[in-house]
C-alpha cells in the first residue's frame, strides 16, 4: 500500500498545519489582549468545555476560541488517521488488517465514553 | 469563574509573554526528543509544568497527551515518507494497547501503585543495561508465521542510504507486550512509548529507528481517546496548551527530519539516557508513595 501510505502521511501534514495555523493565530491573539498567567492553573478548576466556550464568545475572545479550534482539529487527527487505515486496507482487500483497524476504532471510541463519563 | 480573577500584586511577577515563551522553547525539545525516540515528549512536558510552573497534574497531563498527538502526527508525515513507519505492524499493534488501556481503566482501583513504580523502576533499569551490552542490530533471519500473513516484514533505509530488509519475529509476545504497556500506562500515567519500542526492537527484532518510528505512530492513537475526554470535560485549556502544541509541533518536525540522518548507535545511547531517567522517576515517586 506504498502509495497509499503517502496519503496519510500527507493528511497528518495538512492537519497539523491547520490546527498549527489556528493556535498560532490564538496565541498571538490572546497574548496582545489579556495577560493570563499560568497560576491560574496551579489549582484545579473544574468548568466543561460548554461553559468556558460560552465565557469567551460573550467575552469576544476570538484568540482563545481560535485556539480552542486548533486543539479540537488536533485531536481528531488521529481518530481520522486509523478510519483512513480502515479504507485502504479495504481496497486492497486485505480484509484481516482492515478489520483489525475497525478493533481498534471501536475501541477508541469506547474509552473516550468512559473518559468522558468519569 | 472565580479562576479569572487574578490578584493585582501577583501580576507583577507572572508575565504571560516571557512564561508562554519559556514552555514554547522547553516544548521545542521536548517535541524534538520525542519524535526521534517515539516517546512523545510527555516526559519532558508534565515535569517541566508541574515542578517549573507548579501546575496543576490535571492540566499538566492534558497538555502533556496533547503534546504525544502532536510529536506523533507531525513526525509521522516524515517518518511514512522515509519509509520508517511500518504502518502494518503498527495497526495491528494498536489492538494490544487500545485493549490494554481499557483493562488498566478497570482493574486501577484494584492495584496498588507503589508497588507497580518500583517493580517497573527497577525493570526498565534492568532493561537499560541489557540494551547498554546490545551494540548491533540483530534483525531476524525467521518470519513469524503471522507476519507472513498479515505482510509485516518491510524495508526501511539506513544512514547510509542502504535499503535495508527486516523480518519481524514473535508476533504473539510483541502483541501481549503492548497489551502490557497499554495496561501500565493506564495504572500509571505514563507514556507507553517506552515499552513499546523495547518490545519491537528487543522481542519482535525491529531495527531501532523502525521501532521507534512505528511507537511514534501508535501513541497518538491511544493519547486521542484520553485528549478528547480531557477536552470535553474542559482541562485542556489553550492559554497553556497552545505554546505547548506549537514548540512540540516544530520540535518534532525537526526531529523527523533528522531521524534519517542520526546513527543508529547514537539513538540507541539516547534512549537508553532517557531510560535510566525515567527509571529512576519512577523508582522515586513509588518510595514516595
Amino acid at each position: 500500500m506504498n502509495g497509499r501510505e503517502h496519503l496519510i502521511a500527507q493528511f497528518l501534514k495538512l492537519g497539523v498545519i491547520v490546527s498549527g495555523l489556528f493556535m498560532f493565530i490564538g496565541q498571538i491573539k490572546s497574548m496582545r489582549f489579556s495577560e493570563y498567567p499560568f497560576f491560574n492553573f496551579q489549582t484545579y478548576d473544574q468548568i466543561p468545555l460548554k461553559e468556558l466556550i460560552n465565557y469567551y464568545i460573550k467575552l469576544k475572545d476570538w484568540g482563545i476560541l481560535s485556539s480552542y479550534i486548533g486543539l479540537f482539529v488536533l485531536i481528531l487527527l488521529p481518530f481520522i488517521r486509523v478510519i483512513m487505515t480502515i479504507f485502504i486496507f479495504l481496497r486492497n482487500k486485505e480484509y484481516a488488517l482492515s478489520g483489525i483497524a475497525l478493533i481498534v476504532l471501536s475501541g477508541l471510541f469506547f474509552s473516550l465514553y468512559l473518559g468522558i463519563r468519569v | 469563574m472565580a479562576l479569572f480573577i487574578l490578584p493585582p500584586s501577583k501580576l507583577k511577577f507572572y508575565n504571560f509573554k516571557m512564561y508562554s515563551l519559556i514552555l514554547f522553547f522547553i516544548s521545542i525539545f521536548a517535541g524534538f526528543l520525542g519524535a526521534l525516540l517515539g516517546l512523545g515528549g510527555g516526559i519532558i512536558v508534565v515535569p517541566a509544568l508541574t515542578l517549573l510552573f507548579k501546575i496543576d497534574i490535571r492540566y499538566a497531563v492534558a497538555a502533556s497527551l496533547i503534546s504525544i498527538i502532536a510529536t506523533s502526527s507531525t513526525a509521522a508525515a516524515n517518518f511514512i515518507k522515509d519509509q520508517l513507519t511500518n504502518i502494518r505492524v503498527a495497526v495491528l499493534l494498536e489492538v494490544g494497547t487500545v485493549a490494554g488501556a481499557l483493562t488498566g481503566y478497570f482493574i486501577s482501583s484494584e492495584i496498588n501503585a507503589k508497588w507497580l513504580y518500583l517493580l517497573f523502576g527497577v525493570f526498565l533499569l534492568f532493561s537499560s543495561l541489557m540494551m547498554l551490552r546490545k551494540r548491533e542490530e540483530h534483525i531476524s533471519i525467521d518470519d513469524h508465521p503471522w507476519s507472513l500473513k498479515l505482510r509485516l516484514a518491510g524495508t526501511y533505509q539506513n544512514e547510509k542510504k542502504e535499503k535495508i530488509f527486516y523480518n519481524i519475529a514473535n508476533v504473539p509476545f510483541g502483541l501481549f507486550s503492548m497489551y502490557f504497556a497499554g495496561v501500565l500506562s493506564a495504572l500509571l500515567g505514563i507514556g507507553s512509548g517506552i515499552f513499546k519500542v523495547m518490545a519491537m526492537d528487543g522481542a519482535m527484532k525491529l531495527p531501532m529507528k523502525v521501532s521507534s518510528a512505528t511507537s511514534n505512530f501508535m501513541i497518538g492513537v491511544t493519547a486521542a481517546a484520553s485528549a478528547g475526554a480531557y477536552f470535553i470535560k474542559g482541562d485542556m485549556r489553550p492559554e497553556l496548551t497552545s505554546p505547548v502544541a506549537l514548540g512540540i509541533i516544530l520540535g518534532s518536525w525537526i526531529g523527523g527530519k533528522t531521524m534519517t540522518r542520526i546513527e543508529t548507535s547514537v539513538l540507541r545511547k539516547i534512549f537508553i539516557t532517557v531510560l535510566v531517567f525515567v527509571a529512576f522517576q519512577m523508582i522515586l515517586k513509588g518510595m514516595k508513595l
